[in-house]
C-alpha cells in the first residue's frame, strides 16, 4: 500500500515538476536569447533616440538643444559611448571643463523661454566639475543599489547616507520591494523619495536585470529617473554605473559578460545624459586593465573584498558635485519661470 | 552531470532506466558499461584527452587483471610485476593530473594548468583495488572487457564515490540483476541524498562562500565561527548526500554498495570521526596501504610509522597542496594521541568527547578548506580575534545569522542520529513516504528556481 502509493506519487511529482522545469527552463532561454540577440539594437536604438519625458515615448534627438548649447552635442551620448569604460568618469552632460564656459553664456529673459530650452538650461546647471567632498557630503543623500551597495554600506565605513539597498534588487523592484530603511522604516523606493527629500541620489542598478532585455531595462530606469526628478527636484541625481565580473565569470556566462554589463552601462549613461544627471563609472579603479573586475579585488566573481570598499567611497568622495553661484542662478531662473 | 542536475534527474536517468530495465538480462552489463562511458562523455566532453585517459585507464587495468591471473599459474613473481606495473601506471596517472601542476610550481617551474580529470582519484583507487584483489585471489578477473567496465566506470560511484572494490560487486555483477534491483528503497536513498545535497548542503554553502567573498580580515570572530560550522556542514551534506545518491542508484540497478558515511558528526573522537566519514576511503587505505604495511602488528613504533604514512597519503590524496599535507599531519597527531590512551578516555567520557569533536571537527575542516596558508593564519587569528582588521561589519553575525539561523539548527538536527531513528520508526508507513515526496518536491522547487547550483542562487 506503501509502496504503491509512493510509487504513484514519485511518478505523478515527477512528472509535473519535469514539465514545469522543462517550461520554465526553455521559456527563461528563449527570453535570454532574446534579449541577448537584441541588446546592440536595443543599445544603438537608445543611443540614437533622446527621450522624451513628456509622453514616456523615445522620440529622435532633438536639433535644437544642440543649437542652444553647443558644448552639449560634441558630447553627447552617442560620442560618449564609443569607449565608455575606460574613460575617466564625468558628468554625462558635458566634460569638466566646458561647465566653465556654459554659465557664463548670457541667461535670456525668463518670459522668452520654450520648454526645450528649460530642459536644456537644466542640463547646463549640471556641468560643473567634480569636487572632493568630505563624507559629510552624503548626509542628506540617498543611496539605492543591489548587492553591491550592501557592500558599500556594509565595509565602506560611510555610514551618513540613507541605504535602499538589498541583495538581488533590481529597477523593476523599486516600486514594490518594501525595505527597512534606517530612521525611516519599512518603505519602497517609491513611497521613500515622495515621503522624503535627498540632496542627492545615488542609483547602481542594473546587473540582476542582465537577464532582460536592455530596453525594457532603459524604459524603466529612464521612467524611474523621471519620476526622481519629478518628486525631487532640487536632488543631484548620480547614475552609477554597474561593476564588472570577473574575466572568468564574463567568460563563462553571456549574460552576465562585461561586454553586456558595457552595454548596460552605456544604457544608463545615454540615460544620464538626457536628464542632465551625473554618470559615476568606478570600473577604471578597479579593472584588471582588460575591461574586467580584477580578482585582485574580487573573491567571488562579482563582489569586492570588504576591505576595498572603502577605497570605492573615497573614490565618491572625489566626485561630489557642489553647485556655484552661477548654477544658483540658473536655478533662480528656472524657478522664475516655473511660477511665470 | 552531477546527480542533482535537472539533465541528469529529468533526461539521462529516466531514459537510462527504462533501457536498463527493458533489455533482456544478459545486455545489462552492456547497458551499464556503454551508459556509464555516455555519462563520463557528457559531463567531460569538452575534455577530450580525459576521455582518452580513463579509456586507457579501462583497458590498461582491464589488461592487467589478465596478465596477474595468467602469471599467477605459470612463473611466480611475475605476477608481482604485473600488479608493481598496474600500480605503477595507475599512480602515475593520478600523479601527473593532480599533482604535477603543484609541484611543477614549486619547483619554480611556472604555471602547467593542468585540469583534474573528473573522478580521477576514485576510479584510480578502485582500478588499484581491482587488481590487487585479482593478484590475492580475492577476486577473479573480469569476464569481458564489458563486464569490467561496468564495474570501474559504473556511473552511480564514478564522481564522487564510494569507492566500491570489486568484490563487493562481483556477484551481483554476474547474477541476475532482474531479481535485485530494489527500486523503491534505491529511490527513498536517492531522494534522501538529494535532499541533502539540495536543501541542506547547497544552501548552507552560501554562508562560507560570504565569508570568503567578504575577506577574512573583514569578519567578526562570531561570522568566523559561523562561518566555518557552516562549511563543516556543507561538507558534509554535500558529499553524504552524493554517495546516498550513489548508494540509491546502484540499488535500482541491483547492486548493493557499501555505506560511506554513519552520523560522522556524532563521533567523540577523531578515531571514531574517521570510522564514521567516508568510511569507503577509509577501509580502502586499511586493506590496501596500512595492513599490507604491517597495521598495528610490527611493534609500537612501526604502528605509528605506518599511521603516518596512512594520513600523509589521506591528506594528499584530497588534493595538491601544503595544507592538505598539514592537514593529514594533524589528523595523524591527534589519532596517535588518541592511540596512546586519550580515545578510551572519550569512549567513557561521551560528552567531553563530543566537546572536543566540536572544535577539533570544523577547524581541521579549516585547514582543509584554506588552501593559501597566508589565508589560513589569518582565518585562525579570526577565530580567536586576533590578526588586522580591515572595515569589519560589526553586525554581521547578526545579519548572517538572521538569515542561516534555522537553516544551521536544521543542519545540526540532521548531523545527528536522531533522523536516522525517526527514519527506521516510520519507515514503510505513508507518513515516511509522503516525506521522501516531500523532499522530492522541494528538490524539484530548488531545480526550478535555479537554486540547485549555488553559483546561480548567488544574487548580485
Amino acid at each position: 500500500m506503501g509502496k504503491k502509493f509512493f510509487l504513484t506519487g514519485l511518478a505523478i511529482c515527477f512528472i509535473v515538476s519535469g514539465a514545469l522545469i522543462g517550461y520554465e527552463k526553455i521559456s527563461i532561454s528563449i527570453a535570454q536569447k532574446i534579449a541577448l540577440d537584441s541588446r546592440a539594437e536595443d543599445l544603438a536604438a537608445l543611443q540614437a533616440m533622446e527621450y522624451d519625458g513628456d509622453d514616456g515615448e523615445f522620440a529622435p534627438a532633438d536639433a535644437s538643444f544642440a543649437e542652444i548649447l553647443p558644448t552639449e552635442a560634441v558630447s553627447g551620448p552617442l560620442q560618449n559611448t564609443e569607449n565608455p569604460p575606460f574613460d575617466e568618469s564625468r558628468p554625462a552632460s558635458g566634460e569638466g571643463d566646458s561647465g566653465e564656459e556654459a554659465p557664463e553664456e548670457p541667461l535670456p529673459p525668463a518670459d522668452t523661454l520654450s520648454s526645450d530650452e528649460l530642459e536644456a538650461l537644466k542640463r547646463r546647471k549640471r556641468m560643473v566639475e567634480y569636487q572632493t567632498v568630505g563624507t559629510d557630503y552624503f548626509s542628506d543623500a540617498l543611496m539605492v543599489g543591489d548587492s553591491r551597495m550592501v557592500g558599500i554600506r556594509e565595509y565602506s565605513g560611510l555610514k551618513e547616507p540613507t541605504y535602499f539597498a538589498y541583495t538581488g534588487l533590481t529597477i523593476f523592484g523599486l516600486d514594490n520591494k518594501e525595505l527597512d530603511v534606517k530612521n525611516i522604516g519599512k518603505t519602497t523606493f517609491t513611497k521613500l523619495i515622495s515621503n522624503h527629500h535627498f540632496a542627492k541620489i545615488y542609483i547602481m542598478l542594473g546587473i540582476n536585470e542582465a537577464g532582460s532585455k536592455l530596453s525594457d531595462f532603459a524604459k524603466k530606469y529612464d521612467s524611474v529617473v523621471a519620476d526622481i526628478q519629478e518628486k525631487q527636484p532640487e536632488a543631484i541625481i548620480f547614475l552609477c554605473a554597474n561593476l564588472y565580473v570577473t574575466k572568468s565569470k564574463s567568460e563563462r556566462d553571456k549574460t552576465y559578460a562585461n561586454s553586456h554589463i558595457d552595454e548596460i552601462n552605456a544604457a544608463i549613461e545615454i540615460i544620464a545624459g538626457n536628464y542632465g544627471c551625473y554618470y559615476l563609472d568606478v570600473n577604471p579603479l578597479f579593472s584588471d586593465g582588460a575591461g574586467n573586475l580584477s580578482t585582485e579585488y574580487a573573491a567571488d566573481y562579482a563582489h569586492m573584498y570588504g576591505k576595498h570598499y572603502r577605497t570605492w567611497v573615497d573614490w565618491l568622495c572625489s566626485k561630489g558635485v557642489v553647485y556655484d553661484d552661477d548654477t544658483m542662478e540658473i536655478d533662480q531662473y528656472i524657478d522664475e519661470y516655473q511660477q511665470q | 552531470m552531477v546527480f542533482s542536475s535537472i539533465s541528469f534527474i529529468y533526461l539521462f536517468l529516466p531514459v537510462f532506466l527504462i533501457v536498463y530495465y527493458k533489455v533482456p538480462e544478459k545486455f545489462k552489463n552492456h547497458i551499464l558499461c556503454f551508459g556509464s562511458l555516455a555519462f563520463y562523455i557528457i559531463g567531460s566532453i569538452e575534455r577530450p584527452l580525459h576521455i582518452l585517459v580513463f579509456i586507457i585507464c579501462l583497458i590498461v587495468n582491464w589488461r592487467v587483471g589478465i596478465k596477474i591471473q595468467k602469471t599467477k599459474k605459470s612463473k611466480r613473481g611475475l605476477d608481482l610485476f604485473w600488479l608493481a606495473a598496474g600500480v605503477a601506471a595507475n599512480l602515475l596517472n593520478l600523479f601527473y593530473f593532480k599533482y604535477m601542476s603543484f609541484i611543477w610550481g614549486e619547483l619554480g617551474g611556472g604555471e602547467l594548468n593542468i585540469v583534474l580529470p573528473i573522478g580521477i582519484s576514485f576510479y584510480t583507487f578502485q582500478a588499484i583495488s581491482y587488481i590487487a584483489d585479482v593478484y590475492r585471489g580475492s577476486c577473479h578477473p573480469a569476464a569481458s572487457l564489458i563486464d569490467f567496465v561496468a564495474y570501474l566506470a559504473m556511473f552511480p560511484q564514478l564522481i564522487a564515490g564510494p569507492i566500491v572494490t570489486y568484490p563487493t560487486v562481483e556477484e551481483a555483477l554476474y547474477s541476475n540483476k532482474t531479481e535485485r534491483v530494489r527500486f523503491v528503497s534505491g529511490a527513498e536513498i536517492f531522494i534522501l541524498g538529494l535532499g541533502s545535497k539540495v536543501l541542506l548542503a547547497n544552501q548552507i554553502g552560501g554562508l562560507w562562500r560570504q565569508c570568503v567573498g567578504i575577506g577574512f580580515e573583514s569578519i567578526t570572530v562570531p561570522m568566523a565561527w559561523m562561518s566555518i560550522f557552516a562549511y563543516s556542514f556543507q561538507l558534509y551534506f554535500d558529499f553524504c548526500g552524493y554517495s546516498l545518491m550513489a548508494i540509491g542508484l546502484g540499488r535500482m540497478l541491483g547492486f548493493e554498495f557499501p555505506e560511506n558515511f554513519r552520523d560522522p558528526y556524532m563521533a567523540v573522537s577523531m578515531t571514531d570521526f574517521w570510522r564514521r566519514w567516508h568510511m569507503s576511503l577509509g577501509s580502502w587505505f586499511r586493506e590496501y596501504v596500512y595492513f599490507p604495511l604491517g597495521g598495528s602488528k610490527r611493534g609500537f613504533s612501526r604502528t605509528i610509522l605506518n599511521l603516518l604514512t596512512v594520513w600523509m597519503l589521506t591528506g594528499i590524496w584530497h588534493g595538491a597542496g601544503y595544507n592538505f599535507i598539514l592537514w593529514g599531519f594533524v589528523l595523524f597527531v591527534l589519532i596517535a594521541l588518541e592511540r596512546l590512551g586519550l580515545k578510551d578516555f572519550f569512549e567513557t567520557h561521551r560528552f567531553i568527547g563530543h566537546l572536543y569533536m566540536l572544535f577539533a571537527i570544523p577547524l581541521t575542516w579549516a585547514l582543509f578548506v584554506n588552501t593559501d596558508f597566508s589565508n589560513l593564519k589569518l582565518f585562525f587569528q579570526r577565530l580567536v580575534g586576533l590578526g588586522d582588521t580591515v572595515a569589519v561589519f560589526t553586525e554581521d553575525y547578526i545579519k548572517y545569522g538572521k538569515q542561516y539561523g534555522i537553516l544551521l539548527l536544521a543542519c545540526l538536527f540532521f548531523s545527528t542520529d536522531l533522523p536516522r531513528r525517526l527514519k527506521k520508526r516510520i519507515h514503510g508507513s505513508p507518513a515516511y513516504y509522503l516525506a521522501m515526496l516531500v523532499i522530492f518536491c522541494g528538490v524539484a522547487y530548488c531545480l526550478y528556481k535555479g537554486m540547485d547550483d549555488p553559483f546561480l542562487y548567488f544574487q548580485f
